[in-house]
């Protein structure tokens, strides 16, 4: 009977393991882990308001609201003060929800410290306010860049390298979020601008020249000193029976890679995949994030890099020039700019810095972290040098600022289209970057329209004196 | 506001509960009067209709009837079983009570047939101690509760063969592909449920004196061969829960360590065997191990139980608000998440807790046994309802994969709940035997 108890007690915590265990991790799922999914489509309680709770507002990183709710004749109604600017990245919260309303939601409708709120309300008539959210966006950079692209279909993004921090994101054409339930046939009708697509984190694009830069790393991490390889251009170049021309039939002589890189030789890059092999271009592309889920509070697409480890020499050529079948959205190149910036690390983008609950705040409450070292720091400095020449004397005149040196490449993406997509990726300032972005302009054919906004991108946010 | 409140009066009376644990002398009063509470708050609220600002008066009449068994029952209990155990019946009641008022939340005409269930089981389980009085030997029928297990076990088995011959299909296999009914004009039940109480009192009778080694190999391909049929039946959950008891009584009676690691190293072996075997056992793995590319089909039910259990935080939707009534099969395969999303995870915690509480006491009991026959009966009574919710529980919450197993008292299930209720009658008839012996 001893022996019995004794092993009864072994059994018994045997089971209360299991039990606290279960108990651990329902609170675990429920509490933390929760919070990652209940955003989800499925989940059909996103579209469960309660109209007795003024629903949290959305600010920029001053405070500026993006989105907020106003008392009207007995109800909330929400509004977006910057109307079409904000309509991918804070979205709207209609009869269905999208970019921050969505992701955000439950954070958006919670009370906090829900009993003294609803106790309060009861007894004092006090309104009942859910958390509001402080984002990292710039309103008035994001509003700049918006009216600049104008009526072009395009997207823009701008980064912190050092913390991944977004300060503005913007997709056009855009929509009004204040008229969305109105507009909502002809918004999901118009298959050829695609308004509620947002460009900046789901529009694919060739990258076109802008990829050199990783080619470029390719051909660094395979062997250092082709950083001194030269090639003669000539204006055309033959590869097995496929012939690259480089932008407007220029013959740019005898070029190394950095001078290759400033004028955008695209006989020069095809020669280095040519002697280096698919498989170094296969492994930057890789590292730089291509074929990988970005993580981040929006939708994303993932940025395609399809060529195989034994492409045909056409294939491999097109490919190192940024054409071919890889295709990017300029988070992703917004990225590859930021890890250059940044000494080869890349930090995992955000856009909601805190919680403002109205009792306890947390704004600045993020913690930036490393997602990735896609390149090491010699590397990253030497390409450094090379998008620094691209802006002082090569394809990247138009963005160079007088007091502040910003470093950067051009890029002319054909497509299916027709007329050719204009990039610039560059960041400033050059030496110790807290800028970085991706510009695309969709059929500018061509031409330095991405590169001049980068321009007046740098100048709005950079103070110097 | 009304809700909130009501959470709050809960949440205390739970921990009140939890403190009056097993040691503590037996406070039957408070217990009662929170499960009465939980009915006088939870129907109206069920009843009252926000649009209409009116009363549902079948609710309330529902209601009335449950309130009425759950104010009854443990005086019956007092009067008719020797000292019974105020926690288990009083746990027993709370969680009927919780069950009523989801199920009926959920599907008003499924909480009848609960209620009608649960009132047959706890008048049945009256009887357990006349029976035991009949049959006061009882230990001497060894065989004949093993005999009596296989059979209903087997009877799956046999019931399909008959049924084929007969042209009648006699089985009800759920959707899940597990076989676990038999109807017989009409009256359909789970053989399964009905073997566990044999289960146990056989295992007692076999390990009330340490078994040699001829004992303990037949006891062991006795039972092997019963967990071995149900998963035949595709009725894993069950052939898990009657394992693990089987293992539990076994390591008590015995104490080898070598054999209770041995048993679950051949039950892990089998696992993968089974895995490769069953093509639905592969797809409830699939859905446990990642469910969200499965989210739209294979992996629905599991996904939406873990969105019942995260969205609303820790004070829930309020009762009534939740969209539970979603998921497939949620009054007996999700019922846990259902009730978590309406009441907030912190009920949630507790309502585990009234599990735990069920083992804490059920083992305690074992302890203050003298007969190792009772010891052996009172824990494996407690395994089966404990473990069997923490199956249930931990399927709902993804920390093992679901098998579609009813939460003891609280799912829907006839049979379920009708044998888990008798459960409790044979351990409140185990304490009155187990004080007698004190004294």
């Amino acid at each position: 009977m001893k022996d019995l108890r004794k092993n009864l007690r072994h059994m018994f915590w045997f089971l209360a393991v299991l039990f606290i265990s279960l108990g651990g991790y329902f609170v675990y799922v429920a509490a933390i882990e929760g919070e990652g999914f209940i955003a989800h489509p499925f989940n059909a309680r996103v579209a469960v308001g309660d109209d007795s709770i003024r629903r949290g507002a959305i600010y920029d990183a001053r405070g500026v609201p993006i989105a907020q709710s106003v008392y009207d004749y007995g109800r909330y109604v929400r509004q977006y003060p910057f109307g079409p600017v904000f309509a991918h990245t804070a979205g709207y919260s209609g009869m269905s929800k999208a970019g921050l309303e969505l992701s955000r939601n439950f954070t958006l409708y919670r009370l906090n410290w829900e009993l003294v709120q609803r106790a309060a309300h009861v007894a004092l008539g006090q309104e009942l306010r859910a958390n509001s959210i402080v984002t990292t966006f710039d309103a008035g950079l994001q509003q700049m860049i918006f009216d600049s692209l104008g009526t072009s279909r395009g997207a823009v993004v701008v980064l912190d390298p050092t913390t991944g921090a977004m300060l503005a994101m913007v997709s056009t054409p855009s929509f009004d979020p204040n008229h969305i339930t109105e507009n909502w046939n002809n918004l999901i009708g118009d298959a050829e601008n695609s308004p509620l697509l947002n460009r900046a984190a789901q529009g694919l694009y060739p990258p076109g020249s802008t990829f050199k830069v990783i080619t470029a790393l390719a051909a660094l991490e395979y062997d250092e000193d082709l950083a001194d390889f030269v090639f003669d251009c000539t204006g055309h170049a033959h590869f097995g029976g496929e012939t690259i021309q480089c932008w407007g039939g220029n013959a740019h002589g005898a070029v190394d890679m950095h001078g290759a890189m400033a004028v955008s030789c695209n006989g020069y890059f095809a020669a280095l995949a040519e002697k280096i092999g698919a498989e170094p271009i296969i492994q930057a592309a890789e590292q730089m994030l291509f074929n990988t889920a970005i993580p981040f509070e929006l939708a994303t697409s993932m940025a395609q890099f399809p060529m195989g480890t034994e492409p045909a020499i056409d294939e491999l050529i097109q490919t190192a020039i940024g054409q071919g079948r890889t295709t990017a959205t300029p988070l992703n190149m917004a990225l590859v700019a930021a890890a250059v910036a940044n000494g080869g690390t890349v930090m995992a983008p955000y856009v909601v810095d805190g919680v403002l609950s109205g009792f306890d705040n947390r704004a600045g409450a993020a913690t930036p972290y490393s997602m990735a070292q896609v390149m090491d720091a010699r590397a990253a400095a030497v390409l450094n040098e090379m998008l620094i020449e691209a802006v002082n004397t090569g394809t990247g005149i138009p963005a160079a600022l007088p007091h502040v040196q910003v470093a950067g490449k051009t890029g002319t993406a054909q497509n299916a289209t027709g007329i050719d997509h204009s990039w610039f990726i560059g960041y400033a300032p050059a030496e110790n970057a807290t800028v970085a972005l991706a510009i695309i302009i969709e059929n500018t054919g061509g031409g330095t329209r991405a590169t001049q906004l980068a321009r007046e991108i740098f100048d709005f946010v950079i103070d110097y004196d | 506001m009304f809700l909130i409140a009501y959470f709050l009066l809960q949440a205390g009376r739970f921990i009140f509960k939890e403190g009056s644990g097993p040691a503590a002398s037996p406070r039957p009063r408070g217990l009662w009067i929170v499960t009465i509470l939980f009915c006088v708050f939870a129907f109206p609220i069920l009843a009252f209709d926000e649009n209409l600002l009116s009363v549902h008066l079948q609710t309330l009449l529902f209601g009335g009837f449950v309130l009425l068994f759950v104010m009854a029952g443990p005086l019956l209990a007092r009067k008719i079983f020797r000292r019974p155990c105020p926690v288990m019946t009083h746990t027993m009641f709370f969680l009927l009570g919780l069950g009523f008022v989801a199920i009926y939340r959920l599907n008003p005409a499924l909480a009848a047939a609960q209620f009608i269930f649960a009132v047959l089981g706890f008048g049945a389980s009256l009887f357990v101690p006349l029976i035991f009085r009949v049959f006061s030997q009882f230990e001497k029928l060894e065989k004949l509760f093993l005999i009596a297990c296989a059979g209903l076990i087997g009877i799956v088995f046999i019931a399909d063969i008959l049924g084929g011959l007969i042209g009648i299909p006699l089985i009800a296999v759920d959707e899940f592909g597990a076989a676990r009914w038999v109807s017989i004009f009409g009256i359909s039940f789970q053989p399964s449920e009905v073997a566990k109480p044999l289960f146990v009192i056989y295992l007692a009778c076999a390990f009330r004196v340490k078994p040699g080694f001829m004992k303990l190999a037949f006891t062991g391909a006795a039972s092997a061969a019963i967990v071995g049929i149900l998963v035949l039946q595709r009725d894993l959950g069950s052939a898990l829960l009657f394992f693990t008891v089987f293992m539990i009584i076994f390591y008590t009676a015995t104490g080898s360590k070598a054999l209770f690691a041995g048993g679950f190293a051949v039950m892990a072996a089998a696992s993968v065997v089974a895995y490769q075997l069953f093509p639905h056992l592969r797809i409830r793995v699939a859905a446990w191990s990642n469910p969200w590319p499965l989210v739209a089909n294979e992996g629905f039910q599991l996904t939406q139980s873990l969105f019942a259990i995260a969205t609303w935080g820790p004070f829930g939707a309020g009762l009534g608000r939740g969209m539970a009534g979603r998921i497939p099969v949620v009054e007996r395969d999700i019922i846990f998440s259902a009730i978590s999303e309406e009441f907030g995870w912190i009920f949630g915690l507790l309502f585990i807790g009234l599990y735990a509480l069920i083992l804490l006491r059920g083992t305690d009991m074992a302890r203050r046994a003298k007969r190792p026959l009772y010891a052996l009966m009172t824990l494996g009574f407690t395994v089966f309802l404990a473990f069997q919710a923490f199956v249930s529980i931990g399927g709902n919450i993804r920390l093992i994969p679901m098998t579609g197993i009813t939460l003891p008292f609280v799912s829907y299930g006839g049979s379920s709940v009708f044998i888990s209720t008798i459960m409790i009658g044979v351990l409140n008839w185990l304490n009155g035997q187990l004080r007698e012996e004190e004294s």
